[in-house]
């Protein structure tokens, strides 16, 4: 893969790299909560102990695939992206993961998360607008 | 839990994190042939390391201080994002990139006001 350094604002083009490593990034998230749901740990000592015992998950595995997969992708995206654009771009993991823990876990959405992910979702547009400007 | 000590867990974090994120940016602005170069190239593999400490001491102050107390400090993370990349990697942030983070700082903040963040 031949690939220039750059700080385009937006890259239509390379968009794709960017979705693709939001999504990724909210899998591992996913995965990650998957490993340690209804598991009860009541300090970080008993965490660390028990830390082991994750590896021979497959969804911790799978979800430190999907973690290493993502810092490459991410790191991809750098190249085509400023940090200033791409990074708070992120934060729509949150409104994501919001979304998958209330159909996923029955987490409950209530207004001030709502209004957050509003907010989050208005940066986004603010962003992807101030991007084509 | 003392002030000083609530600060060190949730600053320092920050700062790896942000560390992170601006060297692997430098990193990625080189010109190589391939990706390959640059992942294997120490740079990066510094980033990649500071990143994910960053993330698992954000794991270790997620236990020990409240997530509503968190997801404040979290906004923090794009403030010192958003000017560094103006002043330290000299990126060009316009008004829209500033609009932005702060729609970001006020949805985390009313995130934090939910009474359902933590785990029963």
């Amino acid at each position: 893969m031949i690939c220039k350094a750059s700080t385009i604002q937006y890259t239509g083009g390379m968009v794709w790299i960017l979705i693709f490593s939001l999504f990724i990034r909210v899998a591992a998230d996913l995965c990650f909560k998957q490993t340690v749901h209804r598991v009860k740990i009541s300090s970080f000592s008993e965490f660390c102990q028990n830390f082991g015992s994750f590896f021979r998950r497959p969804i911790f595995l799978l979800a430190l695939s999907l973690g290493v997969l993502m810092l490459m992708s991410w790191s991809i995206a750098l190249r085509y992206y400023d940090l200033s654009f791409a990074y708070p771009l992120f934060s729509l993991s949150y409104v994501l993961i919001m979304l998958a823990g209330s159909v996923l876990y029955q987490e409950k959405l209530d207004r001030y998360k709502v209004g957050g992910m509003c907010c989050i979702l208005g940066a986004a547009a603010v962003l992807i607008l101030g991007g084509m400007a | 839990m003392k002030l000083v000590e609530t600060l060190r867990l949730i600053i320092l974090p920050i700062l790896f994190t942000a560390i992170g994120e601006f060297l692997l940016k430098l990193m990625m602005n080189r010109s190589v042939e391939t990706m390959v170069q640059l992942w294997v190239h120490p740079g990066v593999f510094l980033a990649f390391s500071l990143i994910i400490l960053g993330g698992v001491m954000w794991l270790y102050a997620m236990s020990k201080v409240h997530l509503s107390f968190m997801y404040p400090f979290m906004s923090l993370n794009y403030v010192v994002i958003l000017f560094g990349s103006e002043f330290g990697l000299h990126e060009s942030v316009s008004w829209y990139r500033y609009s932005a983070v702060g729609l970001i700082v006020l949805g985390l903040l009313l995130v934090s006001r939910s009474p359902n963040i933590k785990v029963d």
